[in-house]
């Protein structure tokens, strides 16, 4: 990406310094008091090392059964964690719990300036519930992926299996008893499952994922039509289907020979249009490979237009998408920002808001929308939500703060986020609405102290009138 | 020499050989370790802990992977164990503490750049220092092997020892922190209008 080709420039122009003086010296002496292992040393250390695990595994399953007994009155275990495996074709059912992961924290490590609940995404369930999820960042020592619900009055932690998800990307509620989280472990994407007594992890394996095998985000238009994407997948992979049973995988569009797709996103309001965002890599010819959109009508993907790029007067425009909302009407919405490229003299962003109506894309937020302020050049977008074409709400934010848009049908306004006296600074990360009067927005708050950035997610909830601070779920 | 001849002379016990092998992967090791420690003191004292780990273990080096990127692996490693060490024994790193190079005789990220490209502004440098610095050590990691010194998606991922789907969801975030910092702070683009 040319964006990559910018930030790589910049990187080397401060590149890392050389050795102390006295570097080489010091690793001389290191080294001869070294001696290299033989290939047979290593084999039998190897070797050891397995008995070690073993032995490491053997003991754990012992706990797993005692844990197992314990668990049985209390149905821990889904019934869905036999694995089918009569099914080449589809994909594996979910495996149980039992395994004795390999836990490397990947994230261990992570978030040297950070302590706190670092919340990414707020999302609506098809049972009106609302979701959040994130990162939990600790002091000294490795953190861990952090969901949480609103039960109507407050935030809660869910708790999520222990070492079955490093990282959360998505999360998709259905009901109560049927929520679906994509996430990513050393080993790969996952897809854990709640149907309101346990979790079920399901493995994405190579069929799917292709070199990444990492899902990435995930969608329900309803128990029986469930969406993940994927991250890098070979073949058009990239697309994962639950039907109600099992995980399938659904083949994507490509744009040329070889290559991979890179889907981030996946937004829809019902099983006959889905929409999958993200970008094109690695393709030959090399024109083939960009940022692209797919649209699921019901019985395939196909890949839609995307917005025209222009070059004209020595001037290349590119428009980078963000998030995506479908409103009732079935109109796709898309936040984003559209780039002036180098032959602009002065690489720029400006935010950029589209709808797509009937195969037909429209800007419907730039410099000539008389109802935005002045510095709208400087509003980065975050987030977009729809209920309607007549209720578009996009949340973002700029050096000095954090805004909110809201499209009317004929004109945008700028809704303006209370001041909120701690933290002193927060950004809009994520909005979602049930109409004009039910807008929820996550924010991430931060104070730094001592070097030490605080981290303090927290929700605003407009009521049409008034605005309400709501708290994160505090730390259990 | 040849890299494997002096790979065969190593495994040998040769430690010129060996220190022949690391100079010549030195300068995106030295990238690799100084971009996720932040400073040239930690820097070496993590290369020469993993120089050592590298010679002993030489034997246990299969040839499945590339012997830069089996090196790479135990430096990042090694950079990761000298991080968590010392943040168990001392506050937390924090925004100030990840660069001393110029007082410690290094260059810092921020006056680094002066050397190689004097026209290069300085608000931009810093932007990207602090850009730098507000990622978490992993997304550094991935944003130095594959931004900076490119290598692809795959290779990076062995290095890290994490699906490719990891190291791009990193670049993901870390991209757009960076990219952030490189903007200019004052915008003068055109506008199109409605359609």
């Amino acid at each position: 990406m040319i964006e990559d080709d910018r930030l790589s420039e910049a990187l080397r122009r401060v590149p890392a310094p050389e050795h102390g003086a006295d570097y080489r010296v010091r690793r001389e002496q290191a080294l001869a008091g070294a001696r290299p292992t033989t290939a047979g040393e290593a084999a039998t250390q190897e070797a050891l090392a397995r008995r070690r695990t073993v032995v490491r595994r053997a003991l754990v399953a012992a706990v797993a059964a005692v844990g197992l007994v314990a668990a049985v009155a209390g149905a821990v275990l889904s019934t869905r964690d036999a694995v089918d495996r009569t099914r080449p074709a589809a994909l594996q059912s979910p495996s149980p719990s039992t395994s004795p992961a390999r836990h490397r924290a990947i994230i261990a490590g992570a978030a040297p300036t950070q302590v706190g609940d670092d919340l990414t995404a707020v999302v609506r369930g098809l049972d009106d519930s609302l979701w959040a999820w994130g990162y939990r960042h600790r002091q000294g020592g490795p953190g861990a992926p952090l969901l949480e619900r609103w039960d109507g009055s407050g935030w809660q932690e869910v708790v999520l299996p222990a070492r079955r998800t490093n990282e959360i990307e998505g999360v998709a509620a259905i009901s109560e008893d049927d929520v679906w989280v994509a996430g990513n472990s050393r080993r790969g994407g996952r897809l854990l499952h709640w149907d309101g007594t346990a979790w079920s992890a399901f493995p994405t394996p190579n069929e799917f994922a292709g070199t990444s095998e990492t899902s990435n985000a995930v969608l329900a238009t309803g128990p029986d039509d469930v969406w993940a994407v994927a991250w890098g997948a070979g073949s058009g992979m990239a697309t994962l289907r639950w039907d109600g049973r099992l995980w399938w995988p659904v083949p994507a569009p490509v744009p040329g020979r070889g290559g991979e797709l890179w889907l981030r996103l996946v937004r829809g309001a019902s099983p006959r249009d889905v929409w999958a965002l993200g970008d094109a890599q690695g393709y030959r010819p090399k024109r083939a490979n960009g940022e692209v959109l797919l649209h699921w009508s019901g019985n395939r993907w196909k890949a839609q237009a995307w917005p025209a790029s222009r070059r004209s007067s020595g001037r290349r425009e590119e428009i980078v998408l963000d998030d995506l909302a479908v409103a009732g009407d079935g109109t796709l919405w898309a936040a984003g920002r559209r780039w002036f490229g180098p032959d602009n003299r002065g690489d720029l962003f400006v935010p950029v808001v589209l709808r797509l109506r009937a195969g037909r894309w429209q800007i419907m937020a730039s410099g000539s929308s008389p109802s935005l302020p002045a510095d709208w050049r400087r509003f980065m977008p975050s987030s977009i939500a729809a209920t309607t074409s007549q209720d578009v709400w996009v949340a973002g934010g700029d050096d000095s703060g954090s805004s909110l848009w809201h499209w009317d049908g004929s004109a945008w306004s700028v809704v303006a986020l209370p001041d909120v006296q701690s933290p002193a600074e927060y950004r809009a990360r994520s909005v979602v609405a049930a109409g004009p009067d039910d807008v929820w927005v996550l924010c991430q708050g931060s104070t730094t102290n001592d070097r030490l950035e605080q981290l303090q997610p927290f929700f605003l909830h407009f009521d049409g009138a008034t605005w309400q601070r709501l708290p994160a779920a505090p730390e259990g | 020499m040849t890299e494997d001849e002096l790979l065969a002379a190593a495994r040998g016990g040769d430690q010129h050989a060996f220190a022949e092998l690391l100079d010549v992967h030195d300068r995106p090791l030295r990238t690799l370790a100084y971009r996720v420690l932040g400073n040239r003191d930690d820097m070496d004292d993590a290369m020469q802990e993993a120089a050592v780990k590298a010679f002993v273990n030489l034997g246990s080096f299969n040839g499945r992977s590339s012997f830069g990127t089996w090196l790479y692996r135990i430096t990042y490693t090694t950079c990761l164990n000298l991080l968590r060490a010392r943040r168990d024994v001392a506050a937390p790193v924090g925004l100030g503490q990840m660069d001393q190079g110029p007082a410690r005789g290094g260059r810092s990220l921020a006056t680094a750049g002066s050397v190689h490209d004097p026209a290069a502004s300085v608000g931009e440098r810093l932007d990207l220092e602090d850009a730098l610095r507000s990622l978490s050590d992993e997304q550094r990691a991935a944003v130095t092997l594959v931004l900076e010194l490119g290598y692809p998606l795959a290779e990076a991922a062995e290095i890290l020892e994490v699906p490719v789907g990891t190291v791009s969801s990193r670049l993901w975030h870390a991209r757009a922190v960076l990219q952030r910092s490189l903007e200019p702070p004052s915008t003068a683009g055109e506008d199109h209008g409605h359609d």
